[in-house]
């Protein structure tokens, strides 16, 4: 056979067909008629919009013609052709804008292609979810929700540069809950995790919405805020250590001690080493008695 | 150059002294549906193209999914385009969903937008019985979604990055993805269920501004009862059926619609 034998389309495993302008089918070979059910003689003059599901046709004259008219081609299209009782087959196709504004057709159904996307898809999401879950986990306390330690360390390193860039400080609270291994002895470790919870809600409403509220150790909290100074931030911190005091947690009175240290305005220091000085400061307050504020003198 | 020009790829051509005529793509592509009849619109009119943020050349970076997964978001990148160019008349041309965008930004500034012209229009495209019939049912519009997904067109911006590595200046990526019907997977579903879950029927009643619906005879998006059913509920509004298949006349009758068009804004100066 020559290259320019005549040769049949209908022995094609492949569906061809040709639209006009007026979006009707006027050719097409047996792989279509074969697809839709429907005889040759009736495929013809139908418009292309009744051989696809409603959702294709949206495609179609949202994507596929205003394509088709600027760049004349349009490849890997794929759509939902209607077959027979209605039912939606998955095909790819491809293109081309012909004379007068007819478009030639090919296309092959693609069943397993569109399987394989769907799992694609699907295993594209599920990433995307385990990716999420594992973020939570990564930055997270699970017991309390709040930032974990490593989560606070990076995101209070870039409030610290932020702050001493607009020339203003940054107070950072260590707040240790006192006696806390009683309540586990006593009350059971269930009655002490409900103590956390409880207070990192308390921690979570008082704080602003820029401030970082994270647990880094057992019973062991810390809040950054951004934009204070020492004054206020000492002012904040009794607030905070009263109410403790004053609120009962699932019918137990707690106390808290709390270290403060405020970021020097000139003087920039890495923020484990102000988160090490905020300790220092939290273990006088339990060394002078416990329920009490310590601040690092600047 | 104005921060809402550059967002929205603002581009003004035509004639200087003439009356302004904004053109808003619609759902899918962005500002170069309109090449075809560009040329004979800048011999009458100053015209004003924009991409919507997220669409075509827009600046990515202005996106969010809590504005624009409502039309009210993109009318207010028209209202932000009218005050950005200080424009105090305005005739918009808007494609299917963009004539809804427009109506809505005639209500905010009806003194300014005089006119509106809507190549197939659809207030809801939800079939909402007994009265209505958008013409799609939810389970239609959940396959589109299923469609988009599985289409590299929608997928294109979204691997160009991947490919060339997230540090690539935004142009550069826009290049590479090469087709102007390429946008972002979740910017293009956004724009997707604002359009086609969207019901604006209710707002046909309150639209001030003169309006001409050309529609389609046959269009898979709108039926005809679509266009009858805004012609009946605008007030000041003409409808008019071009014969003609599909749902883009701008782009495949662009020279029965010119004169069309050319008429109505003349009558309505």
């Amino acid at each position: 056979m020559t290259i320019n034998s005549r040769v049949d389309l209908n022995d094609f495993c492949s569906g061809h067909f040709i639209v006009n302008q007026n979006r009707t089918i006027i050719f097409c070979n047996t792989y279509i008629t074969d697809l839709s059910g429907l005889p040759n003689e009736q495929l013809l003059n139908t418009p292309l919009a009744n051989c696809f599901t409603k959702a294709s046709n949206i495609f179609i004259d949202s994507y596929i013609f205003p394509l088709l008219l600027t760049e004349s081609v349009v490849q890997e299209s794929q759509m939902n052709w209607l077959g027979k009782d209605g039912k939606a087959i998955p095909v790819v196709a491809n293109i081309k804008l012909g004379q007068g504004g007819k478009s030639f057709w090919s296309l092959a159904v693609g069943t397993n292609r569109d399987k394989l996307q769907s799992e694609l898809i699907n295993a594209k999401n599920k990433l995307e979810e385990q990716s999420q879950a594992l973020f939570l986990l990564a930055t997270t306390d699970p017991l309390t929700g709040l930032l974990n330690r490593r989560e606070l360390l990076v995101q209070a390193d870039r409030i610290a540069h932020l702050v001493a860039r607009n020339s203003s400080t940054f107070a950072l609270l260590s707040i240790d809950v006192d006696f806390f291994k009683g309540i586990n002895d006593t009350h059971g470790h269930q009655a002490g995790d409900k103590v956390l919870q409880n207070l990192a809600k308390i921690l979570t409403q008082e704080r602003r919405t820029d401030d970082l509220v994270a647990r880094v150790g057992g019973e062991e909290f810390v809040l950054v805020l951004p934009n204070m100074d020492q004054e206020n931030a000492f002012r904040f911190a009794e607030k905070l250590r009263k109410k403790i005091e004053c609120e009962s947690i699932d019918n137990l009175n707690i106390t808290v001690s709390i270290g403060l240290v405020v970021s020097h305005k000139d003087v920039q220091k890495e923020f484990e080493v102000l988160l090490n000085s905020s300790d220092q400061a939290l273990y006088e307050a339990k060394r002078q008695g416990r329920n009490r504020t310590i601040v690092v003198p600047i | 150059m104005d921060k809402v020009l550059l967002r929205n790829n603002v581009k003004m051509s035509g004639r200087k002294d003439a009356t302004t005529l904004m053109l808003a793509h619609g759902f899918g592509c962005d500002q170069n549906m309109w090449r075809f009849m560009l040329p004979e619109l800048e011999k009458h009119f100053q015209v004003v193209l924009f991409d919507y943020v997220g669409s075509g050349n827009s600046v990515l970076s202005d996106y969010s999914i809590d504005k624009y997964s409502s039309l009210e978001g993109y009318a207010e990148d028209i209202v932000d385009i009218i005050g950005a160019l200080q424009l105090s008349k305005v005739t918009i041309i808007g494609h299917s969903v963009s004539s809804i965008i427009a109506s809505i930004a005639s209500l905010h500034q009806p003194e300014i937008i005089e006119n509106i012209i809507m190549v197939c229009p659809s207030p809801c495209f939800l079939n909402k019985p007994p009265d209505y019939q958008g013409g799609f049912e939810q389970s239609d519009l959940e396959e589109l979604f299923d469609i988009m997904d599985k289409n590299y067109i929608g997928w294109a911006n979204y691997l160009a990055p991947l490919v060339m590595g997230g540090s690539q200046s935004p142009e550069l990526i826009g290049e590479l993805s090469g087709s102007f019907c390429s946008t972002d997977p979740i910017v293009a579903k956004t724009f997707a269920k604002a359009t086609f879950f969207s019901d604006y029927r209710a707002i046909l009643k309150d639209i001030k501004s003169s309006v001409l619906i050309l529609q389609s005879a046959s269009d898979a998006l709108a039926n005809l009862h679509v266009g009858q059913y805004m012609a009946e509920n605008i007030v000041n509004s003409e409808l008019v059926v071009i014969n003609a298949e599909g749902h883009c006349l701008h782009m495949t009758n662009h020279k029965e619609i010119l004169p069309i068009i050319l008429g109505f804004l003349e009558y309505n100066q």
